[in-house]
Formats: structure tokens, sequence, C-alpha cells
């Protein structure tokens, strides 16, 4: 063996550690990076010589840098986005929902409904009051606008996550391209032979983004590619992104494949969010809330057209209500125009207040599928509260699970900076022991030639 | 398991969210002093709060209905007990007009003692309040009393003077807080008995009485019941005077009655709930009312009869008496019974609105009980229990700064501070 042999091995020696390193300066450097998938160094002794009969070592090489990535906690992370995001976005929403009804308050519509009839009841001490059945057209105004601004509220709503579906849709269009991308450029580094670990960082980081918004489907091919699909539907892999819009049709709101038309089972993220709620939530309320509203002009209307004014001479028959469209529950405009219209007697007299005191005991007549008017309101408060309620929970227990599995992806993943440090100190006595081979080395050669 | 500084992090950061988001709850709770802000704070307790909160305002306008009832009520009250004042005096009145030593003018003042009564009366017949005349049952488009066009009688000018005025006091009940004129000053002429539920459809029967004009001439009132189809009879009436001839010009239509087969009870007339007639013919001033609410229908042989309260209302009593003393008569031992008569029904209907005013004091008590627990119900719900509060916060606090102080201390370590 021959001295030169020293130095070879301490040269390529002192390079793997400078390289080891390296790669523990950018450990340390993305120690904060949550994002981030820590290094690591794969040593091992290099290609040993066989000499005379005698296997000689050559060293140490580097082989690998690998990064460390728990595909499990991955995949488990990315499920259960899906499931938080939408409990999330729905919790969210609902939370505007149930503001919109603005309960348990005395500025809520129960109030006013209760108001209502209550002044039909008032009006029956003195059915020939001008003031008192001002009064009744007041609390009657009152009761529609607020069913009217419960309506615009939730339109409104409607209009608003309309635009924020589209806007997902659109941030989604564009994950998915760079997710080509980078499929790309990672497959060309692997073939190149170089590290591709910060590309798949950054796709991964993408598709922890993608599983929030939109249930997706990851795969991973042989060349490092990950293939994704949405609720069924192929939307990127190394070659191809597949682009998706919003389609707005009867009253519901649908993700569709650009080009192919095809629509996508939503199943969770923001979007199921936003299309089970746009979808169903909404028009569910609005249909129970119309359904309430309707008995109130019907029962009403009924028991209107029963009594007589007190005009000259008395009338009957008339509306109380004329209509109900968009939310909007109309008065008769005979009423609005004058009080004297409102029938609050049964026997034609003026002072008779009979069909006020029937138009008040409405107010507890169970004339919603067995429910009174306000039992029912307070049902579907109570249904909107419980769906809110649900949606907590669930997102609750899905951060839960989330929050258990990043601690076992930064487990793995994470960087420990005593670890680094520990590394640190290692690869720098490993690197200053072969500097100190060459000096020794160095020593040595320099022996001999003094010999000469 | 290998523990990397994000993870530290990481769990100090939930940890001490989740704290925060504890401590901003109660800061919310204290801020608004409810701990239900939405209802999804507590869906069952908002569900509750909101059933309660519609029962509390029932219950005010109950409340507001009954203040509004016994003021009118005392209204009425009042004008009854100003009426039997003078009541009294009119038989004052009359006992001193038995005294045999009275001259023509001595009469004579106690005629315009009476008038002065008159007036007074139908003062107190037609006062109003808050815009209703307190005995024009539910008209209120005319005073419900006033001379005849030549001046000789009182007649009943409403068109109906009999309504109640029915105002809800509670979940349960309906009151009449009226007391119509007709139970008052109205002739009212009651049919009682029953009608032959087994007799055969056009089989009739008829029921003759008496009733008087004001000068006290008789007339006849004949009413006929006549089986149309089960448990339905027509009913017809006619008034003749004197010579036997009807005062009306057309005979009055005939009313439909519908009796209830299982009870026999009056169920309808004419479709509606029974109530009673009116009859008045305005050139003989016959006025009074047919009640024939209490005729019922039975398994045996019909019988009809009728009673009248008074021969005529007091109102043409007095004017009688006023115009005989003016004459120098003195006024009959029938006169001075139908002023009694009068007298006792005032009483017996002051009685009668005071129980109603009792009961609604009653009713207005058990809802302020009920409305002050519906208050306590709906604060124990929504209001915040503020020293538990105070104790949860400064805990809650106290765990915050804790977590500030651990982290503070054990979070920037690693092995670097000992190299």
């Amino acid at each position: 063996m021959s001295l030169s042999r020293i130095f070879d091995i301490s040269r390529r020696s002192l390079a793997t550690y400078q390289r080891a390193l390296d790669s523990t300066a950018h450990n340390v450097a993305n120690s904060a990076n949550a994002d981030f998938s820590r290094r690591r160094v794969v040593l091992t002794p290099d290609t040993p010589e066989v000499n005379a009969g005698i296997v000689w070592g050559t060293g140490v090489k580097l082989v690998d840098i690998q990064r460390l990535r728990d595909t499990f906690a991955d995949n488990q992370i990315r499920a259960n986005n899906q499931k938080n995001s939408d409990s999330d976005k729905q919790t969210q929403l609902l939370g505007q929902i149930e503001r919109s009804f603005n309960e348990p308050t005395d500025q809520g519509l129960a109030t006013s409904i209760a108001g209502f009839f209550n002044s039909w009841s008032s009006l029956a001490v003195n059915p020939s009051s001008i003031p008192l059945r001002n009064n009744l057209l007041n609390s009657a105004n009152l009761m529609t606008a607020k069913i009217k601004n419960i309506h615009d509220n939730l339109a409104s709503l409607q209009e608003t996550i309309q635009k924020d579906f589209s806007s997902i849709t659109s941030t989604m269009n564009t994950a998915l391209k760079n997710i080509q991308e980078l499929n790309r450029q990672i497959y060309e580094s692997k073939v190149m032979g170089s590290s591709s670990a910060d590309l798949e960082d950054q796709r991964d980081l993408l598709i922890d983004d993608l599983s929030k918004m939109v249930n997706i489907t990851v795969t991973y091919d042989s060349g490092g590619s990950a293939n994704i699909s949405v609720g069924g539907i192929l939307a990127a892999d190394r070659f191809n992104s597949t682009e998706f819009s919003t389609k707005v049709e009867n009253g519901k709101i649908e993700l569709i494949g650009k080009e192919s038309g095809l629509g996508v089972s939503l199943k969770g993220g923001e979007l199921n969010a936003i299309a089970d709620v746009y979808n169903n939530k909404i028009p569910g309320y609005q249909g129970k809330l119309d359904t309430i509203v309707n008995a109130i002009m019907t029962s009403v209307n009924s028991l209107h057209q029963q009594g007589t004014d007190i005009s000259t001479p008395a009338q009957g028959g008339l509306k109380f209500f004329e209509s109900y469209e968009e939310g909007q529950l109309n008065l008769n405009y005979l009423i609005t125009a004058d009080p004297r219209r409102i029938a609050a007697s049964a026997d034609g007299s003026a002072g008779n207040g009979d069909i006020a005191v029937q138009m008040g005991d409405l107010l507890n007549a169970k004339t919603v599928d067995g429910a009174s008017f306000t039992e029912s309101y307070t049902n579907l408060i109570s249904v909107i509260a419980n769906d809110y309620k649900a949606q907590e929970n669930r997102k609750e227990a899905s951060a839960l699970a989330i929050e258990q599995m990043q601690q076992v992806k930064s487990s793995v993943s994470g960087v420990s900076i005593d670890e680094e440090m520990t590394n640190m100190i290692r690869y720098q006595r490993s690197y200053d022991a072969s500097a100190k081979l060459i000096s020794a080395a160095d020593e040595l050669l320099k022996a001999l030639l003094n010999m000469v | 398991m290998r523990i990397s500084d994000t993870m530290m992090s990481a769990n100090y950061l939930d940890n001490l969210s989740r704290s925060r988001e504890r401590l901003m709850n109660i800061q919310k709770q204290m801020a608004s002093q409810k701990k239900i802000q939405q209802p999804s704070d507590s869906p069952e307790g908002t569900a509750r709060v909101m059933d309660l909160q519609s029962k509390m305002t029932q219950s005010e306008v109950h409340l507001k209905n009954i203040e509004n009832s016994i003021t009118f009520i005392k209204e009425s009250l009042s004008n009854l007990e100003q009426m039997d004042t003078k009541i009294a005096d009119v038989l004052k009145t009359i006992t001193d007009s038995r005294n045999a030593n009275l001259n023509d003018s001595n009469m004579l003042d106690l005629s315009n003692k009476i008038d002065s009564v008159l007036t007074s009366i139908m003062d107190y017949a037609n006062s109003t309040y808050d815009g209703k005349y307190l005995f024009g049952g539910t008209d209120i488009s005319a005073k419900p009393f006033g001379m005849t066009s030549d001046g000789t009688a009182v007649e009943i000018k409403a068109s109906d003077i009999t309504g109640s005025q029915n105002v809800r006091i509670s979940e349960n009940r309906i009151q009449a807080i009226n007391l119509p004129g007709s139970d008052l000053f109205s002739t009212i002429v009651t049919q009682t008995g029953n009608l032959n539920s087994a007799s055969a459809v056009g089989a009739s029967t008829t029921n003759s009485s008496q009733v008087y004009d004001p000068s006290g001439n008789a007339y006849t009132l004949n009413v006929t019941y006549q089986k149309t189809a089960a448990n339905t009879y027509s009913m017809t009436y006619d008034v003749l005077d004197g010579g036997g001839a009807s005062i009306f010009s057309s005979a009055p239509a005939a009313k439909t009655l519908v009796f209830d087969s299982a009870t026999g009870l009056l169920k309808t007339m004419d479709g509606n709930a029974p109530s009673k007639i009116n009859v008045k013919s305005a050139s003989n001033k016959i006025e009074f009312m047919i009640n024939p609410v209490q005729v019922t229908e039975a398994n045996s042989a019909s019988s009809i009869s009728s009673s009248a309260n008074q021969k005529t209302s007091i109102f043409n009593t007095l004017i009688a008496i006023r115009d005989n003393l003016k004459n120098g008569v003195r006024p009959t031992a029938q006169q001075e019974t139908e002023v009694q008569n009068f007298f006792n029904s005032l009483l017996n209907k002051e009685s009668q609105l005071g129980n109603v005013q009792n009961q609604l004091e009653s009713v207005n008590e058990l809802l302020q009980q009920k409305t002050t627990n519906i208050q306590e119900l709906v604060a124990n719900e929504m209001e915040v229990d503020m020293p538990k509060l105070l104790i949860d916060l400064q805990n809650q606090q106290y765990v915050l700064d804790m977590s500030y102080k651990m982290a503070s201390m054990i979070l920037p370590k690693s092995l670097m501070d000992f190299l």
C-alpha cells in the first residue's frame, strides 16, 4: 500500500464530511420551516480494493441524501384535511346563517311573529281604535321586514359563496398546474441523478393545500410523480393537468371538468362545504321558513276573510296578506292605505273584536305540521344550531386527528436542533480527523524524503 | 419517539391557542352578560329561551289587556252606581208622590225631578270610554239610546246593543268585558221549553205572549216553530195589534234553528251561534227582543212558554211617570214595580261586573307571577353567573401565564446552548 492512498482516502473523507455538514446546515436553516422534510446523509464504506490477496478499505462515500417522509402520515393528514376544511368552512358559513336569524334576541323573527299576533289580541280590547289598528300594521310590517331580511341575507350569502366556489376552483386549477410542472421537474431531476427533495417538498405542500379544497386521491408512480384525481377525475400527473370550472344550474352549484363537462363527486374539502350549504342547507332553511310564512299567510287570510272591517258600510272577504314571493310577504294595499279595512269583527259591528281574538289565538294554534308558528320557527333555529354544532364537533375531531398525525409526520420529517448539533460535531470531528490523517501522511512523506 | 423542534412549538401553540380560546369565551360572556350569544352556543337552551320569550310576550299582552279591561269595567261600574243612586231617587219620589196632601205644584216638582233623572239616566246609558259606548254592545256607529222622532218615547238608536266585547286575558280564557245595553234596558221575551224531536217534518208549535208599546198598549207576539228536517226548525214570529192585524208590512224573515241531536241544545241560528232577535216597529214604537237560546229539542210533546223581563224600558216607564205626575196622576203600583225591578237589575249587574273585575284582578296576579317565573327561567338560561365567571377567568389567566412562563423557559433550549 502506498502513502498516496492515505491522501486519497482522506481527501474523499474531507469531501464527504463537508457534504454531510452541508446537509446539516440545510436542515438547521430549515428548522423553523414546518413544511420542510429533513435530509439524512447515508454514508457507506467505499468499494474496497484487493491487492496482493489482501482487501484494502478505500474510505467512506456518501451514497444518498434521503428526504425523510412518512407516507402513511401524509395520507392521513390529507384525508383529515378534507374533513377538517369541509367542517371548518361549513362552520363559518353556518355561523353566518345563524347570525342572519338574529336569535335569541328581541330583534329576532320569533319576537316579531309573537308581536304580530299579540297586536291582534290587543286590538280586541278596542277593535274600533285606529291607533291600535296602526300598531297592528306596524307589527305586521316589522314581521314582514324581518322575513325579507332573513331571505335577503341567505340569498346574499348564496351569491357570495358562489363567488368563493369559483375562486377556490381557480386556485385549485393553479395548484394542479403547478403540481404537474413539479412532477415533470422531479422526474427530470431523478433521471439526471440530482436531488429532487426540495421539489418534492414544494409539491407535497401543494398537495396538502389541494386536499383542503377538495376530495383528492394521490398515488405515486415509479418515476416519483404524484398522480392526483379529484372526485374520480384524473386531475394531474407528470404530463397533464385538468382544469375545472363552476356550473350553476337550477339553483345547484357543481364542480365540472372544464373540457369534459363531467361533474365531480364532491365529498370533502371547502368546495364540498360550499356546495352542501349552497345546494342543500340554505334552500332547506329557506324552505322551512317559507312553509311557516305561508302557513301564517293562509291562516291569517282565511280568518280575515271571515271578518268585517269598520268602514262604512262594513265590508268583509278581504285578504290580509296579498302574496308571499321571494321572501316578501306583501300586505294587502287596501289595508295599508286604510287601517279601517282590518277585519276584526265577527258580526259586522265595529265594536266586535272576536276575529281579532281568534287571530291572537293563532299564535298558539298547531298550524304547521302539528306545531305552532313560533314552535316551528324555534325548531328551524334548533336545526341550524345543531347543524353548526355537528360541524364544529366534526371539525374538532378531524383537527385532533390532524394534530396527532402532524406530530407523527414531524417526528419523522421535522428538524431536531439537538440532533443536528450532534451530527455537526460528529461530522466536524470526522473532518478534523481526516485532515489530521493528511497531516500525518505528510509527516510520513517528509520523513521518507529526509532519508534521501 | 423522536422529538423535533417543530413538534414542540406546534404542540405549545396548539395548547396556547386552546387556552386563549377558553379565555376569549369567558371574556365574551362577561362583556355581553349572556351565556347564549348564538343558538349554537346551546341549541337546547336557545329553544327553551325562545319558547319562554314567546310565552312572556304573550303574558305581557294579556296583562295589558286585563289592565285596559279593568279600566273599562271600572268606568261601567261607576256609571251603574250613578244610575242606581238616581233610580233610588226615583223610588223615593214615587213614595213622596203617595202623599195625599200634594198639590199640583208639588206634583209638577216631582215630575221635574223624574225628568232630571231621566236625562241623567240617558246620559249614563250613552256614556263612552275610549271611543266606545259603555252600554252600546259592539255597535259604535250611533248613540245607543235616543228619543223617538215625536219625542214621546226613548228607542234604541244603535242597530244592535246585544254584542259582547270579548278579550283574551290568558292563554285559556276569553272574557266579555262589557255589559250589553240590552241586558239592562231592553225588553227580552225569553222562550223556554222543548220541541218534540219525534214529531214529523211539517209539524209546528206556536207560543203566544203579550208585548207592550211605551204607552202600555198590549200586542200579541206569536212565535211559531215548524220542523223542516231532523233537528231543524223554521222559526217565524209576528206581532198583532189589538185588532188582530200584523204590525209588519211584510212578514219578518224566518230563522233556521238547528239543535244538537245528542244534547238537544240549540246549536246554530241561521248557521251562526244562537243569539237574541231584535224586533222593532217604528210606527208602533214596539221594541223588544226574542231570546230563543233556551229552547231545547227533546223526545216529548212540544211545550213552549215565554216570559218578559219588563213591559217596557226604564226610560219609557220614567217618561210615563213624569207625564202622569205633570198631569197630577200618581205613579201606578205596576210602574213602581218596574222601577224597583230595574233598580234590582242594576244592583245585580253591578255585582256581576264587580265579580268580573275581581276575576280579572286575580288573573292579573297570576299572570304577573307567571311573568316573573318566566323571567327567572330566561335569566337562568341566558344570564351569566358573574362570580363563577370571574373565578374561571382568573383560573384561565393563571393557566395562560404559566404556559407563557414555561414556553419562555423551555422552547429556546437546545444542545446549542451548551456547546
